[in-house]
Parts: C-alpha cells; structure tokens; sequence
C-alpha cells in the first residue's frame, strides 16, 4: 500500500494534541482566560483539515485515500499505520465538528480550571481520531484506551454531584472490556504468526487475510472477546448500565462527544475489526446479536419515556438508537449496513444537539428535571424553534437525518428478520412519544414558574453551535447520497462478506474488505503445528 | 550409624515442628524469639546430620552461618524489645497494634 | 577440590569490582562519619552517592559481558565452544548477564533511594552514616545474592540483606511505629529463614551438593520422592516468596511499609523485592534450560529430568497458585487502603503476582518478559514512592485524606504520580503497559502452544490471563481512587508549599523516561535479552 497524504493524516490526528499543549500554557488573564479560544481556534483548524482531506476523497472511497505506515516497534511488527476511507472520513468529520460544537457549549458553562478542562478535551479528540484512523491493532488499542483518561477526568472533575461514583462505573466497565480485547488482539496475534510469511503483525490489513484460516473455536473465542469491548462501548444491552450514570453527571462537553462520538467507536470497531476479521462466526451469532439490539431498542424507549431528568431521558434514547444501529449491522444486508453507517453521523448530530439543548437549559437554571420547565417557548422563541428541529431530527422525521438511516435499516433487516424489524418499528413510534413528551412538557403549556419567565433567549454563540448542527441535519435528511456514497463500500463488502451460503468463499473475499491489496490467501501456509512464540 | 543420622533428622523435623508451632502459638515476643531460635536450631542439625552421613563439609559450613545470622538476629531483636518495652512496658505481641489494617 | 590459590582469588575478583567498590565506599562512610558531627553526617550520602554511581558504570562498561550458558541441543559441540557465564571463588560466584542485569537494576535503585534519603524530612534529625553504611551493605549483599553459584553464598547474602533492612526498617529510633514495623519484619523474617533452610537441608540431603543448578538438576532427576521434592521446592520458594511478599507470606509487608522511613518502603518495594525475585529466578534458571539453555553437566540426562518436571506441570501448577493468589489479595486488600503507603504496598504485592505469571512458564521469553517487568516496575515504583516523599515533606502525613486537592496547587506534582499511577495500572502510553502487555503474551502464547483451543493447557494459562487482566481492572479503582482524593476534593485552605525545582525535575524525569520506555522499549528489550544478541 502507498503512502498518501500521510501528512495531513498525521497533522489532523496529532493537531489536537498539540493544541491541548498550547491552551495548557495558555495565560489565565480573564476567567476563563484564553484557554477557551485557543481551543476553539485549534479545533476549528482541525475541522478544516479534516475537510479537506475529505473532499480530496477518490472516486472509490473503499481505498485508503489516505494512508501512512512508519514501522514502530519492529521486534514485534508493529507499525504506526493510520488509513483513511469513506467510513472513517465520515467518523473524523463527526468527531471534529461535536468537538467544535461542544467547545461552544462550555464557553460560559466552565469558567473554573478551564485550561485542564479543554487540555482534556482536546486530548480526547486525539484518541477518538486516532480510533477511527488506526489500522494496527496495536496503535488502535492505544488510542482506545487513550480515551479513557481524559473522559474520566472530564466527567470526574467537571461533572455534577454524583460524578465520581459515575467515572467509576464508566472507568471499571470499559477497561473490564479493553482488557478482553487485549487477550483477544494477543491471541489473534500469537494464532495468525505462523499463518504469516512475512513475519507476525497486528495489521489489520494482513490479518483479515488469513484470520478466516483460523480453527473456528479460536475465531469465536477472539470474535467474543473483540465484540464484549464493543458492546460495552455502544453500549448494547445487557452493557449499558454504565451510560445513563456517565451521561446524567458529565458536563454538556462530555455528553456531547460521549453520546456523539464514543459510542460510535464500539460499532466502527465492530464494522472494522471484529466482523471483517471473523465473519462466519459473526455470521453465525447474528441472531443473539439481533435479538439483543431488538431489546435494546424496545428497553431503551420503554425507559426513557418515564425519566423525569431530560439528560437521563435523552442517554436512554441513545441506548434505544444505538439497538437500531447494531439492528441493521447484523443484519448483514448492503442498505440496511449503509443505514447503520449513516445513522452513526445522525445520531452523532441529533443527540449532541439534544444533549446541547438540555446543557443550554441546565446552564440557565441548574436542573434536567422536566416538572421545573414548561412553556418556555414563550420567552425563549429561537431556542424553541432549534430545539424542535432537533426533536424532530431524532424521531426521524422524513426530510431530516434521522428517518434516513432507520428507513435504511428497517428496509434491509425486514427482508431477513421482519419479526425484529417489526418490533423495531415499535421502537420508531415510541422515540416520538418520549421525545415528544419532553418536548411537550418543557416548551409548551403555560409558563408558571417565575423563574422560568426570567430565562433570556439563545444568544449568536448559542445559536451557532446548534445552527451547525441543523444544518448536517438537513443535509442529511434531503440529500444523504453523498454521505451514503462515502459508506457504501465498506457496507457492500461486508454484507458481500457474510451473505449466506458463501461461507467457503470468505476467506478469499474477506482479502478485498478494507483494502484494495492484493489477495494473498491462498499461499498461506497451513495451519496445522501452529504454535504460539 | 545410619540409624543415627535417620534419628537425627527426625529428632531435627520434630524441633522445627514445635518451633513453629510455638511461633504461631506464643503471645510474648521473647517465646516467639526462642520458638525462631529453635526452627534454626533445627535447621543446623539437619545440616551438620547430612553432612556427617555424605561425608561432605559444605553441610558445617551452613551450619557456622546459620549460628551466626541466629546470633545477629537475636541482637537486633532483643534491642527492638528493650525499644518497645520501654514504651509500652510490654512486649506482648497483641500490643503490636498500631500498624495494622 | 584442588588449592585455591592467592593470584586465583584476586582474578576472581574481577568480576566483583562493583560490589567491591560499594564495600569499600560503604568503608570510607563509616570511616569519614566518625570524624563528622552529627549535623554534618547528612554530607556522606554524597559519597554513597559517588560510590553506586562508579559501580554503575563500571557495570556499564562491561555489561553482558558474559553471557548465560546457552547449550543448543541441536549443535552441541558449537554450543559448548561459546564462553558462558564466568565461575569464581571455586563455583561459589557466577557471573553472567542475568546477574548484570539484577546488580544494574539493584544499584540504580539503591542510587535514587539515597537520592530520596536526601531529601526526605523523615530522616532528618538522625545520623547518616550508620544509615549509608547500612544501605550500601544491603545492595553489596544482594549483588552477591544474585550472583550466588550456590546455596552457602545465597543463604549469606540473603541473612545480611535482612539484616541490614530490619535496622534500616527501625532506623527512626523515636518513631513508635517505626520499632513496631522492625519487630514485625524481623519475626517473620526470622521464621523465613528457617522455613528456607529447612527446605534447602532436605534438598542438601537428596542431592548432596549445595552446588545451585547441579542440586536443582539433582532433585529434578530424583522422580521416585516427586512429593518430597516439590515440598523442598516449596519451602526455599516460601523463604525467597518472604522478600517478595507473595501471599501467603506477605503479612509483614503492609505493616514494615508503613511504618518504614518513606525511602526505606521504596527500597523494600522495589530493589529489596527485585533481589528476592533475582534469588528465585537464580535458583528456577535451570528449569528454563529447556528452552536452550542449561548447565554444562549430564546436558542430556538434566534435558528429560526438566522437561518431566515440567511437563507434569508440578512446577507450573505451583506458580499458578502463588500468582493468582498474590495479585488477587494484593489487589482486593488494597481496595480499602486510605494510607498511601499501606496502599503501595498492598500495589507491589499484586504486582509480585504478576510476575510469577511468568514462572508459570518456562521459555526465554518468559524470563525476558519478567526481567523486562523488573525495568519498568523500578521506574515507576520509584516514581511514585518519590511523590509520596515529597508529599509527607509537605505536608507531614501518609494518610490519603491529607492529599486532598493537591493537584491543584501542584498540578505537576500530580501529573507526575498520575503517570507513574496510569503506568501501575498498566494502562497505555506507559511502560507499564508494556510490561504487562510482554507478561501477558508470554502466558497467552503458552496458552496456543500446543495448537488448539479447549486443551487443558489452553485453559490452564488462559485462566491466568483472564485473572490477570480481571485483576488489572480492579487495580485501576484504587489507583484511581488516589488519583481521586487529590482531583475531585476541593483543596484544603492550609497552602501547600510549592515544590522544591530539585525534586520537581527529578520526578519529570521519571514521568518522561515512563513515557519513553513506552515509546521506544526495543533498547530496554536488547537489555533484557539474555539469549542471542
């Protein structure tokens, strides 16, 4: 594979970083000093690089259109090796714009230590980018956990009152998980050595040619370990309790790009990894994973529709559409996979909007509880309208960016399981029923708190912030073909990869998934005397 | 003469069984000293046993060490002894109770 | 056994210099303090200081200089033609690179602990001569102890190293707790001892030699008492398992680090646990012969005998055990801990059960993966320890509630301990995750050796690793939890004193040299390489 564009890939995973080096330093002269707008500068750089790298895209963005691989540690054949396609384009673009919107959200909110606060989270954006970008399985366990730390602190330090015991939970949950993964990346490691003529390599690129080699208990065992880390990410039911928690004490920020973002690196790790490297086995486990997605969708929306506290309402929400996502992944069907991938960015958009809305209201009145707010459509006009808009987007309003991706979705996973798209419908009906309640109870009726008469209307920072969001929304929802164009590949194969029947043929399809390199699989060497170092 | 050397060694298994029982047993840290004096004891006659019955000297060597490092241990213990008593006018091993979980 | 000569014994020497000139350094202290009042005694850790610093780099310069015997079973002739390790003192001493190794690890901690006893306010107050004299005597003896040919010499050295630690552990003579914690050490060091070398009489009278690895062989052959010999096995493994405090002979630990001068807890923590691990390790290193190399007699013979012992997995099993059971109450115990060095020590306990995860394997990656650990532990052990010094210098206390806030009047000093913190945890960029990561895949690939999945080997070393990494979870909460107390409380009124710019330099260099390792551990990896190159 050429290298290319190496260093904008480089320059758009590490700017982030260097821009936390600099808002650390930054002088503290008023409050919030100039922390706040070297990190917005420095993200809204990041933004546009990441723009123009995506507009640069071939023709055929199933190629890494951009891609570098420097060796690292060579002993053990690791390569820092970061690749860009249509899929992770899209991911990245998501990812810098949540961030720039979030650093709008905490412009007033967080005053005190703001420096750490944006060192944090610009720190996180560097992990998240670098997740999507890896395509070593070593580099790419870095970034993930590099993750980890500065969400902890985010949520620890700038949260609200229960935070501790949330990072906790959040902390304990996903390094349980990560560290499956890490057996689970060492055994592939150790397994596919001596499938390898070239030598032992965590690259993905290599691995998924030969990984299919592997005796099928092995491939089930690491395909497990791999998609338990995943799903605790997403987070897929039975896994989720950690996000309610994680989201009710984060700061908006932190909701932002949690629900935004981080959730989204459990399914693109899933689309990336575990199914390209295994797909019989994800093949043969679909149901269990339907069947969990399907109680995910119906549990997620039965238990938001009676949360009292709006952030904990829209974090169930999220668990009810990550089940959709995970609904028309393992449904293996081209649109349905395509649906997914989109419903990714849609999701990302409307449920950071909804978390910025919420944070907007909260930052004006310090509480989430729906019984203090009513009829603030009144006295707050522009936020209002933003915020149904927004409303509207999750629910799936055809002509936004929700109804895309669930439409997608529905349609491919009814022709293969219409029992749990059926009952997925159920799930679109009763997201317009929760949504609409909030939205009900917050905006209209009467305005009988005095407090609530005070409240002052969005101001251009604000509206900004949600007006960018708005915009991908609608975007999306009249013309997702371009966003689609940029996933269907990556769908295409996949759903190629694990159609039924032609199991004895993946392994020389599985050569043809993520890259275009050429197909080596069959002069491997056998596996049988595979022994570990 | 083989059967000296096999009652040796038993007669070595059973001092160090009661030294050890002892130490865990006693309350006052002297007893608990004698009781670690015993389980090295033992030890030496063990050595000197075998050594004598192969006819090889390493066995003595051990067992000159061994009375040393009793004897240093001894010395630094007894100094620690007379360090707490005269604090706590004690040296019952349940008064060793300001570090502990 | 022939004359030994005069000229003999000082050839001989040439392979002790550096211990020699920690003697005779450890001389002129004891000599230059007696002509120095007492307030003046502080100015002979500057001649420690000189002394361990020549040692090094005479260590340095002829590091690996001679290598492990390594027979190849494959070309005999060619494998006995090589120099291996260098015998003196008629086969009382070796010296070989793994001794080069431990005696580089031992100095350089002994280094930065006097380095510590400087600037430590504990001490003060007190005479530093005796204290000096003391601590060079314990790394003089360790350095002897990992060079130990035989029993005799290891059994010496390891009686002068613990008595050198109980003076040193009871060495602030007004401090109650400081008495308590030597009575302590010296009680269950005592029995220790005895609980050894009953073990080593029992192995004397099976192999008639105190000779280490042609005993070791000698009881390996010895098949018909298998009983009797993994008893002896367990015992002198008992007395060693003392001064790595593995459980369940750890009881001491919590309470000597405690109550220990802070620098001697970071002595005991790292240098004096790492020269008890170098004792097991000189003691196991014949049972890795079976990866190559071995000791020059009855090459075959000794070849079956090892590998029977190991393959009816008596040894392994044993390690099992010991492993699982030191990291599992290492880390459990620690949860409750709210003293910071009750809490660091309860840390290295668990951390000596993840070391004994390599014994459970016998290859020379295994022993490269523990030498490997030894590197990185010290680093950051120190570390972290150093913090804790700095932080009773200001603030007088060890309990963890004294700490709160402190990372926002220092933010460096906390960014330094969260470092060393991330890498106990074992939690990437660090080196300690890279030491796990190397200790981990040895097992995991002793788990794939024999091929498939769901053999009881698989399950036998897959179970370690899953309690393993289930375990590095848990640790994560009370690493964290420190990390919390100093973050998430808001600070106490009383000001903090800044940190002096000695102390502050020292502790970047090790968050810096942590951070590198990571980044860069091939040379670490070349250091700890004991065969080929």
């Amino acid at each position: 594979m050429v290298e290319n564009n190496s260093n904008l890939l480089l320059l758009v995973t590490l700017a982030p970083l260097a821009t936390s080096l600099v808002v650390i330093f930054a002088p503290r002269v008023t409050q919030a000093g100039f922390a706040r707008v070297y990190a917005l500068v420095g993200s809204i750089v990041t933004l546009l690089l990441s723009l123009g790298f995506i507009s640069g895209m071939r023709a055929d963005p199933a190629a890494y259109s951009s891609f570098m691989s420097v060796p690292w540690i060579e002993d053990w054949g690791i390569r820092f090796t970061l690749g860009l396609d249509g899929l992770s384009g899209m991911l990245v673009l998501l990812t810098n714009l949540l961030i720039v919107v979030s650093i709008l959200a905490s412009w007033t909110a967080i005053t005190d230590r703001a420096r750490e606060f944006y060192a944090c989270l610009l720190v996180l954006q560097t992990g998240i980018i670098g997740t999507f970008l890896a395509l070593d399985l070593f580099v790419f366990y870095i970034f993930w956990e590099l993750m980890l730390i500065p969400l902890y602190l985010l949520i620890g330090i700038f949260g609200s009152s229960n935070r501790i015991y949330a990072t906790m939970k959040f902390f304990l949950y996903t390094m349980a998980g990560s560290l499956l993964m890490l057996l689970g990346i060492l055994t592939l490691y150790f397994k596919t050595a001596p499938l390898l003529d070239d030598g032992a390599t965590f690259s993905i690129i290599r691995l998924v040619q030969v990984s299919s080699q592997l005796p099928i208990e092995t491939q089930t065992i690491i395909f497990f370990a791999f998609a338990i880390a995943f799903s605790i990410k997403i987070p897929l039911f039975p896994f989720h309790t950690w996000l309610p928690d994680a989201h009710t004490e984060a700061p908006t920020a932190g909701s932002i790009v949690l629900a935004g973002v981080l959730l989204k690196t459990g399914v693109y790790g899933l689309i990336r990894f575990a199914i390209p490297l295994f797909p019989a086995v994800a093949e043969a486990y679909a149901p269990l994973f339907l069947a969990l997605a399907v109680t995910a969708i119906i549990y997620g929306a039965l238990t938001a529709l009676v949360q009292e506290d709006m952030k904990r309402l829209v974090a169930y929400s999220s668990v009810s559409h990550m089940g959709f996502i995970v609904l028309g992944l393992f449904s293996f069907r081209e649109e349905a996979i395509s649906g997914a991938a989109l419903q990714m960015l849609s999701h990302g958009i409307s449920t950071g909007g909804l978390f910025y809305c919420v944070g907007l209201l909260y930052e004006r009145r310090h509480t989430r509880l729906l019984s203090e707010f009513g009829g603030l459509a009144y006295n707050m006009k522009i936020y209002a309208v933003l915020t149904v808009i927004i409303v509207l987007s999750s629910v799936g309003l055809p002509g936004l960016n929700g109804f895309v991706g669930e439409f997608l979705i529905l349609l491919g996973t009814f022709q293969v399981a219409p029992v749990a798209a059926a009952i997925a419908t159920l799930g679109v009906i009763l997201a317009a029923v929760y949504l609409l309640r909030m939205t009900q109870l917050a905006l209209f009726g009467k305005l009988d708190r005095e407090e609530n008469k005070a409240l002052t209307d969005l101001n251009a920072r604000e509206i900004s912030g949600l007006a960018a969001l708005i915009f991908f929304a609608l975007w999306i929802g009249l013309y997702p073909r371009p966003f689609l164009k940029l996933v269907e590949p990556t769908s295409r194969s996949l759903a190629e990869l694990v159609e039924p029947g032609a199991g004895e043929l993946v392994s020389d399809r599985v050569a043809s998934i993520p890259a275009n390199s050429p197909s080596q699989s069959d002069n491997r060497g056998q596996i049988d005397g595979a022994a570990g170092r | 003469m083989e059967l000296l050397f096999q009652g040796n060694l038993v007669l070595s298994a059973i001092i160090f069984a009661i030294g050890a029982f002892g130490f865990l047993w006693k309350r006052n840290a002297i007893g608990i000293f004698l009781c670690i004096e015993l389980m090295l004891n033992a030890c030496a006659l063990a050595f000197l046993t075998l050594s004598q019955a192969m006819g090889r000297p390493e066995g003595v060597a051990v067992f000159i060490f061994i009375i040393s490092v009793a004897a240093a241990e001894a010395g630094i213990g007894l100094a620690l002894f007379i360090k707490i008593f005269n604090e706590k006018e004690t040296i019952d091993a349940d008064s060793l109770s300001m570090l502990r979980d | 056994m022939t004359d030994v000569t005069i000229g003999q014994i000082i050839d001989d020497c040439r392979l002790i210099i550096p211990e020699l000139i920690v003697l005779g350094t450890l001389c002129a202290i004891i000599i230059w303090d007696m002509f120095l009042p007492k307030e003046k005694s502080p100015r002979t850790g500057w001649l420690a200081l000189a002394g361990l610093a020549a040692a090094l780099g005479v260590l340095a310069s002829r590091f690996g200089e001679h290598s492990i015997f390594r027979f190849d079973f494959a070309d005999p002739a060619s494998s006995l033609a090589t120099a291996g390790p260098a015998y003196g003192f008629s086969r009382m001493l070796v010296s070989d690179k793994l001794s080069d190794f431990f005696k580089f690890v031992f100095l350089f901690g002994t280094l930065m602990v006097v380095i510590f006893s400087m600037r430590s306010s504990e001490l003060r107050g007190y005479r530093f001569g005796e204290y000096y004299t003391l601590l060079l005597g314990s790394v003089a003896a360790g350095s002897f102890l990992v060079s130990s040919n035989n029993f005799i010499t290891l059994v010496v050295s390891l009686e002068t190293l613990s008595l050198c630690s109980y003076v040193l552990v009871g060495y602030m003579k007004h401090d109650r707790l400081s008495a308590e914690a030597s009575l302590k050490y010296i009680l269950y060091g005592s029995v220790a001892s005895g609980v050894m070398l009953f073990g080593l009489s029992y192995l004397y009278g099976m192999a008639g030699t105190l000779d280490i690895s042609r005993s070791m062989v000698a009881v390996s052959l010895n098949e018909d008492n298998a009983l009797t010999v993994l008893m002896t096995v367990l015992l002198i493994v008992g007395g060693l398992g003392f001064k790595i405090a593995a459980v369940p002979f750890h009881f001491w630990a919590p309470d000597v680090y405690q109550g220990a001068p802070t620098p001697i807890t970071a002595f005991l923590a790292v240098v004096s646990k790492t020269m008890g691990f170098s004792a097991i390790l000189r003691v196991m290193l014949p049972l890795f012969a079976v990866a190559g190399a071995a000791v020059p007699d009855d090459i075959l013979a000794v070849r079956g005998a090892l590998v029977g012992m190991i393959e009816t997995s008596r040894l392994p099993v044993l390690f099992w055990v010991l492993s699982v059971a030191t990291m599992t109450v290492g880390n459990l115990v620690a949860l409750r801990q709210t003293n910071i060095k009750r809490l660091l020590a309860y840390s290295s306990i668990a951390h000596a059960g993840y070391i004994l995860m390599g014994l459970t394997v016998y290859n020379n990656a295994s022993l490269e993966a523990m030498l490997f650990y030894f590197f990185v532990y010290a680093f950051m052990n120190l570390g972290a320890f150093f913090v804790v010094i700095v932080l009773i210098n200001q603030t007088g206390s060890s309990e963890l509630e004294a700490y709160r806030g402190v990372a926002w009047k220092n933010p460096w000093l906390f960014i330094c301990l969260f470092i060393c913190l991330i890498s106990l945890t074992g939690l990437p960029p660090t080196a300690g995750f890279v030491g796990k990561l190397k200790l981990f895949s040895v097992v995991t690939g002793a788990a794939l050796a024999d091929g498939g999945v769901a053999t009881p080997t698989f399950w036998f070393y897959i179970s370690l690793v899953i309690i393993a990494a289930l375990n590095t979870a848990i640790s994560l909460y009370y690493y964290m939890k420190i990390a919390k107390v100093m973050v998430f409380s808001d600070p106490e009124e009383a000001a903090h004193p800044a940190v002096p710019a000695v102390d502050g330099i020292h502790l970047l260099a090790y968050a810096l040299s942590i951070l590198i390792i990571f980044l860069q551990f091939s040379p670490v990896e070349s250091m700890v390489r004991l065969f080929g190159p």
